[in-house]
């Protein structure tokens, strides 16, 4: 057994005055302090582009000197977009296990130290670098040929699709620790700059800085972790039979024993959300929503606060919260718990008991699902 | 001689002059020919820039400014004592176009001259050089010329407001001036926003990072402090003038700073003929110098990356009055347009590379 009894979160901006240290020392002593605890058993650092970007290695245990945690045990966890959670599944395995009792976990990622041309490299190498990436297909362009099919195979309009970044900028207006707090028309979102025809510059995540921790612990508190699953999946959608379909997040909420009417049951859902098209892939995946259907029931109100089914992102999602790759799984986390603690300052999921976690990597080169409860 | 509280008080500025280009190349040739989006130049609030022509440069440019100037000063070229060119698109990397300049307009021999680099700002720096030259009684008059055809990598982003233009002002003491100089303030770091490194052909910069840590930064805190110094606010203006390297900016750090868009509105010039680098905010000032009546009160704000911001306080004189019609004025040259397309632009800014005779 173990629950989250610690949160902290820094701002998503461009943060040209931080470093990874300082984002990361900033939202663990939040954490920690959040968190009352002063033992420390292992920290736990989830990031993706430390090294690309920063030229960094081992970061776990600077970052755990930066702390002052010193002999603390300390490693690191890469898995591209999914670090954050499996950063998730290494804390747990270490409480549940009784190796550790109390794990700090820290996302970080810095995505803005140099021009944007570097970040977009280092996001190729999320991908396929034999498949995709042989024929520097770009993120954007996976997103538009199954965005292009999406629309095609069912029938729906580009305004109609342009419906979650309208939700998530909505969301995100409220969120303190958002990067874009605008709020933009579907209409906008349809007839932006187009990034790989049809995906527009409005179904894309902004490149931004970020740090998010949490204390994993055995002692119990007011949020319980569930479960934490994960699988692979084919390495490009190209392999499936059905591109839009996304097996590894399939098969990581199956492994979690979850039917289609317990997710229904879930209040309050992150979910990963890189691009319009990932967001309904994911709801249909689910089983939310039936094929072909998940823009239009986001367009006549489900997945929002007043709407049915459990609401979704109400941080703004990676689309207009923020996306700093490795970080973002541990923003999902805090960002749960506190919806099932009441007091997140956003967006408000009143009397939410069950909330879940759906991290993935690229289009599903695999899936993290985690299952949170307020006790 | 004991120093005065303020020494820029003992200076001002007696003759201003402009000088744009006839050829205008609009955004939106640019857009098609790269195939951008509309979304990543509207925004900027710039229609068209301004291009040279194949038989002008940054020294014929400011030749043609520092003239207007002269005209307007009513000297003797003899009697200005120093003459300082800030550039970034000098035609000779190492042997001065100041000389050249001061030579064509009967300044030389007996006078200092030398050129300038801080990115946008260099001009300023030398009109703040030129304060403590000219109100220490060193010498009677300084020229100072902002001129530049600026580079912009064809098919960069810079390359939508990259212009050619320039910018002169003879300062001497404040007896007689059209406007005196009240206060005078810089603010400068080091923030690699913006820069072009030795032997490359084009600038780069850090996207994003030219904005908040750069321009915003500087230019708000060389202001602040000047007004501070002086213990004046933006209500005091009547006009507001800051470096325009897009139509977007000069009006966003305008507003933040408490200034309203009537002061702020008459020196912006970027939206008709984009970015002269230079001469941007400097062009500005001469257009409102243009038109300011005796008596109204100026801020100008220049910023360089790299970066720095110059902070300056005038207050027009009686004198400006007679001075106004004694030259083309910058509304006469912006009105002076021919519309070019983008193979004109490629083939006389040499933006297509050839062998060698």
């Amino acid at each position: 057994m173990a629950w989250i009894s610690g949160v902290g979160m820094v701002r998503i901006n461009r943060h040209y005055q931080k470093g990874l240290r300082d984002l990361a020392v900033e939202a663990a002593s939040q954490a920690l302090r959040d968190a009352g605890v002063d033992g420390i058993d292992y920290v736990v650092v989830a990031s993706s582009s430390s090294y690309r970007q920063v030229g960094q290695l081992d970061l776990a245990s600077y970052t755990s000197s930066y702390l002052g945690l010193r002999g603390a045990r300390s490693l690191a966890v890469e898995a591209g977009e999914a670090s954050g959670l499996a950063g998730l599944l290494t804390a747990y395995s270490l409480v549940a296990s009784g190796a550790a009792e109390t794990v700090l976990l820290v996302g970080v990622d810095k995505l803005t130290e140099y021009n944007s041309g570097e970040a977009y490299d280092m996001i190729e190498g999320l991908y396929d670098v034999e498949g995709e990436g042989f024929y520097n297909i770009g993120h954007a362009g996976v997103a538009g040929l199954l965005m292009r099919l999406y629309m095609h195979e069912y029938g729906v309009d580009r305004l109609t699709m342009s419906y979650w970044p309208a939700v998530m900028h909505a969301n995100a207006k409220q969120n303190p620790y958002a990067m874009l707090r605008f709020a933009v028309t579907p209409e906008k979102v349809a007839s932006a700059m187009p990034l790989a025809d049809p995906v527009t510059l409005l179904d894309s995540y902004p490149l931004g800085d970020g740090a998010a921790a949490v204390v994993v612990t055995r002692r119990p508190g007011q949020v319980r972790i569930v479960g934490v699953e994960t699988a692979t999946g084919l390495p490009s959608p190209a392999h499936r039979d059905d591109p839009l379909y996304l097996e590894s997040v399939a098969e990581a909420v199956s492994r979690l024993g979850l039917s289609r009417e317990d997710l229904e049951g879930i209040d309050v859902m992150e979910i990963h959300d890189s691009f319009t098209i990932t967001a309904y892939m994911i709801l249909e995946t689910l089983g939310l929503s039936d094929k072909g259907r998940a823009a239009k029931d986001l367009a006549e109100g489900k997945y929002t606060v007043e709407g049915d089914g459990p609401v979704m992102n109400p941080s703004g999602g990676l689309k207009a919260r923020g996306h700093p790759i490795g970080a973002t799984g541990v923003y999902q986390l805090a960002e749960v718990t506190m919806y099932l603690r009441g007091d997140f300052p956003g967006v408000k999921t009143n009397g939410a008991r069950r909330g879940m976690v759906i991290s993935m990597n690229a289009m599903g080169s695999s899936a993290y699902t985690a299952l949170l409860q307020a006790e | 001689m004991t120093l005065q509280a303020r020494p820029e008080k003992g200076s001002g500025i007696h003759g201003w002059g402009a000088y744009i280009p006839r050829y205008r190349l609009p955004l939106k040739l640019i857009a098609s020919t790269w195939g951008w989006h509309e979304d990543q130049y509207k925004g900027l609030n710039v229609r068209e820039k301004a291009v040279a022509g194949p038989d002008e440069d940054s020294t014929t440019m400011g030749y043609e400014a520092a003239l207007n100037a002269l005209r307007r000063a009513k000297i003797d070229p003899s009697e200005v004592g120093a003459v300082f060119f800030g550039t970034e698109s000098k035609p000779y990397a190492v042997k001065p176009s100041a000389t050249i300049i001061a030579e064509a307009l009967g300044i030389t021999p007996v006078t200092m001259a030398s050129d300038l680099e801080f990115a946008c700002r260099a001009a300023s720096e030398a009109m703040r050089s030129s304060i403590g030259l000219v109100s220490s009684g060193m010498l009677k008059y300084s020229l100072v010329i902002g001129s530049d055809t600026a580079q912009a990598q064809p098919g960069d982003v810079l390359e939508f407001t990259a212009a050619s233009g320039a910018a002169a002002f003879i300062l001497g003491p404040s007896s007689g001036a059209s406007a005196v100089f009240e206060g005078s303030y810089t603010y400068v770091t080091d923030t690699p926003d913006f820069w072009r490194r030795s032997l490359q052909p084009y600038p780069r910069h850090g996207e994003g990072f030219t904005g908040e840590p750069a321009y915003f930064h500087h230019i708000i805190n060389s202001v602040k402090g000047l007004l501070e110094e002086l213990g004046l606010k933006p209500g005091d203006f009547d006009y507001a003038i800051f470096h325009q390297p897009n139509g977007k900016f000069p009006v966003r750090v305008g507003l933040r700073l408490g200034f309203t868009m009537e002061q702020i509105e008459p020196g912006l010039v970027t939206p008709m003929i984009g970015n002269t680098y230079n001469a941007s905010a400097l062009m500005g000032l001469a257009r409102v110098l243009d038109r300011a009546r005796p008596g109204e009160r100026i801020l100008v704000a220049p910023f360089g990356s790299g970066a720095g911001s110059d902070a300056y306080s005038l207050v027009v004189t009686d004198e400006i009055v007679e001075r106004q019609d004694l030259a083309p004025k910058v509304d006469d040259y912006i009105a002076r347009r021919v519309e070019v397309d983008y193979g004109f632009y490629t083939r006389y800014r040499g933006k297509i590379r050839l062998m060698p005779r």
